[in-house]
Order: C-alpha cells, then sequence, then structure tokens
C-alpha cells in the first residue's frame, strides 16, 4: 500500500480515535483504505498514471481528511441525529429567566435596584442563551425554524404576560407623592457629594439603600414601560469589590440617578389605567419581538456561515 | 448554483440494479449523469453508514486475492420502498419545476 494513502488514513484515525470506538474504527478505515486502492488502481489502469501522481489523485478525490473525520463524527457520535430541541429547551429556559429579571425592577425599590441592575443581568444570560442556541444551529447545520419559532413565542408570552401583570399592578399612583419622595433623597445624596456621608455610614460601612426613599411602587406607573432604568444612570455598572465602594458609588451617583428619575415622572402620565397600559405595552411587545427574531436568526445565519465556511471546498454532490 | 439535492436517492438508485462497493458508487452515479454529478468520495461513507443505520441497505466484507477487502452494499426491501418513495417525490418536484420553466418533463433529461 502506498505511503500516501497510509499517512492519510492515519491522520484520519487520530481524529476519529478520541470519538469511535476501536472496533467500528478499524472497520470504517478498513473500507477507506480498500477504496483508495481502488481508486488509485484506476488510476494506474484506466488513466495510465503513475504510481504516485495515482496516490495523489486517490486521496485528493476522496477530499480534505478533516472534513471527512468531522463528518464521519458527527455520523458515528449521533450528533448528526441528535434534535437540537434540547438544546433548544435549555437556551428557552434561560431566556425566560433573562425576560423575566427586568421585571425584578417592578417588584423592587428603586433604592435596591440602584445597586442591582436587572438589564446587567438580563444582557449576561441572554448573551449566554444565544451562545447555547448557536451551538444547537452548528450541530445542526441548518435553519432552526421550529426551535426558532418556539424561542420567539416563549419571548413575546413571557415579555406579554409579566409586562402586562406587572405594568398593570401598581394602581392609584400618586404622582405629587413620587415626586415629594425623590425631593427628600436628593438633600441626603448632595450632602454625601460635599463629603457628608453621615447617612451613609453604618457599622458594615455601607447604608446606601436607606439613603433613597425612592419607592418602585409610586414611580413606576410613571415611568416608560418596560423599564424606565434604561434611561436612568444606572449605578450598578461595575462589580464593586467592597460594600465601601458600592457606597461611595451611590454618593457618586446618586444625585444624578434621582435627578433622572424625577425628570421622566414629571414629564409622564401614570400607566395604571388599561390604555395607558396597552398603549405602553404594544411598543414595547412588538419591539420584544422583532429583536429576538433579529437576534435568534443572525445568531443561525452566523452559525451556518461558520459551518460553510469551513466545508466550502466541497459539497455533496458537485454538478458540472 | 445551489440546487435541492437527494444524494441518499441516488446511492439508494444505483444499489438498485446490483450490490456495489463504495468506489462503485460514486463512478456509477457519475457515469449515469454522464460526469454531470460527481459525489464527493470522501462525503459517501456517511451516508452508507447512515442507510445502512436506518436498513434500508446492507454491507457485506467481501475478500479479496492480494487487495485489501471491500465492504459490498445492497438494497434491502425497505430500502427499494425508500427508493420507490423518495423517487416520486423527486420526480413529482422535477417535474413541477419542469412546469414552471416552460419546459416538457422529457425535454429535462435530454
Amino acid at each position: 500500500m502506498s505511503k500516501l494513502i497510509e499517512t492519510y488514513l492515519e491522520e484520519l484515525e487520530q481524529k476519529l480515535t478520541p470519538h469511535v470506538g476501536a472496533e467500528r474504527r478499524e472497520e470504517i478505515l478498513r473500507e477507506l483504505r480498500s477504496h483508495l486502492w481502488m481508486s488509485r488502481q484506476a488510476g494506474i489502469e484506466e488513466l495510465e498514471l503513475s504510481e504516485e501522481e495515482a496516490d495523489k489523485t486517490a486521496v485528493g478525490s476522496m477530499g480534505n481528511g478533516t472534513l471527512m473525520a468531522e463528518d464521519l463524527i458527527r455520523r458515528e457520535s449521533g450528533q448528526e441525529t441528535r434534535s437540537p430541541w434540547k438544546l433548544t429547551i435549555i437556551s428557552g429556559t434561560f431566556l425566560v429567566l433573562a425576560h423575566l429579571t427586568p421585571w425584578l425592577m417592578f417588584v423592587m425599590p428603586y433604592r435596591v435596584l440602584g445597586i442591582f441592575d436587572p438589564l446587567f443581568f438580563d444582557k449576561l444570560v441572554e448573551a449566554f442563551v444565544l451562545l447555547v442556541f448557536g451551538l444547537a444551529c452548528y450541530r445542526a447545520r441548518k435553519w432552526l425554524i421550529g426551535p426558532m419559532a418556539a424561542w420567539v413565542l416563549g419571548a413575546f408570552l413571557v415579555t406579554w404576560l409579566f409586562g402586562w401583570m406587572v405594568a398593570v399592578a401598581p394602581r392609584n399612583a400618586d404622582k405629587a407623592k413620587a415626586l415629594a419622595q425623590l425631593d427628600r433623597s436628593m438633600p441626603k445624596y448632595e450632602r454625601a457629594m460635599a463629603g457628608d456621608l453621615r447617612d451613609f455610614k453604618v457599622p458594615n460601612g455601607f447604608n446606601a439603600p436607606k439613603v433613597g426613599e425612592v419607592d418602585s411602587r409610586m414611580i413606576v406607573p410613571f415611568l416608560p414601560v418596560p423599564l424606565a432604568s434604561a434611561s436612568q444612570q444606572g449605578i450598578w455598572e461595575q462589580f464593586v469589590p467592597t460594600a465601601g465602594e458600592a457606597g461611595a458609588l451611590w454618593a457618586k451617583n446618586g444625585p444624578a440617578y434621582v435627578k433622572n428619575l424625577r425628570t421622566d415622572i414629571t414629564g409622564s402620565e401614570a400607566s395604571g389605567t388599561f390604555l395607558a397600559t396597552l398603549a405602553r405595552a404594544v411598543p414595547m411587545v412588538a419591539g420584544t419581538f422583532s429583536y429576538e427574531i433579529s437576534v435568534i436568526g443572525i445568531t443561525n445565519a452566523l452559525a451556518l456561515m461558520l459551518v460553510n465556511r469551513r466545508r466550502r471546498r466541497k459539497s455533496n454532490l458537485r454538478v458540472a | 448554483m445551489s440546487y435541492r439535492t437527494d444524494t441518499k436517492a441516488l446511492v439508494l438508485a444505483v444499489l438498485a440494479d446490483r450490490p456495489m462497493h463504495g468506489y462503485g458508487i460514486s463512478r456509477e452515479i457519475k457515469r449515469r449523469s454522464e460526469e454531470a454529478l460527481k459525489l464527493g468520495e470522501g462525503q459517501l461513507y456517511p451516508i452508507l453508514h447512515a442507510l445502512e443505520e436506518q436498513g434500508w441497505i446492507k454491507g457485506e466484507w467481501e475478500m479479496q486475492d492480494g487487495d485489501p477487502p471491500r465492504k459490498v452494499y445492497a438494497l434491502t426491501e425497505s430500502g427499494v420502498a425508500e427508493l420507490a418513495k423518495r423517487a416520486k417525490s423527486w420526480m413529482s418536484f422535477a417535474g413541477a419545476v419542469a412546469a414552471v420553466l416552460g419546459q416538457k418533463p422529457e425535454a429535462v433529461h435530454e
């Protein structure tokens, strides 16, 4: 047997070894060896090639060894037939969590939200979700229309249901009271900025949540749905290692945060009525819908591009 | 240009005539299509293994004098039925495309 053919088979074997059992691997290689041998003989006898040229032609016709090993591994490991739904369900579960996180804003006091930014976690989880979904697309090597539809529908329902329930919940909010809350908080932050940290000082060195009197039940009905905080200056924009540093961040950014909230509330109407909620919820849901379609569509396309780029050199069937 | 392809159907069709080894199958597809279709030889084996796993073909080793042993594949009964199903589906598709292109189905084969 020729050296070139044996080298080709050895390289293939190395790639198959971690994924395919010894007996099956041996059978595959034996079959490929006979194929290459026949191809080689045909080159010599029919095309009158030299042995060396016939070897090259036989190996060349078999194609890129890496891609071939990849195909064989996909087949032997069951990846080819594995349903993409499992990964989709995993990513979908996290997607639901990601979409739920921002709604925590509506049930948490704003003074706490200042140090816990749900949007940050939302994006973090969604990035993970897209990674998992991208992996499913890469493995499946096709457009996952069903899973994509399920994904978008899931995002739609979660956003709609929770958005609806939570946005309607805070009724009878009083704008004057909300503004008064903010006004009471503002001087404390300003004092802190000027260096007077009495309001922040507690035994553990951090008492920022007590400083602000902002209450989401009061202010949420006046803020744009879904998330007022998107327009606010985020206080928790980076990880802070100590409670003291978190307190310092509060002192530094608190006034701007409260000012932004106040501006939003001053010029807005309550969303506690059915029509007002509907008017705010529809663009929100439509936005989520189109966003999700775009993001997962792009993820799927990128995964396919990645697959195709690697495999451009050969296709199953070439039409002359 | 990309076309709808059914490589599995091509392999089944070639094996409908007689049992064949992988190398023979790829050559036969090329020959029957008058060299218009060339099946990537490296791609053939995952397809053959898939067909075998589905029970549509069955492979048996043949010993050779002086040459490496080779695996010869033959169509099973369920493979015959699958081929008929795929051929029907393909003809229907090809006829529809020909109709849209304004060609008679006979002309497609010319």
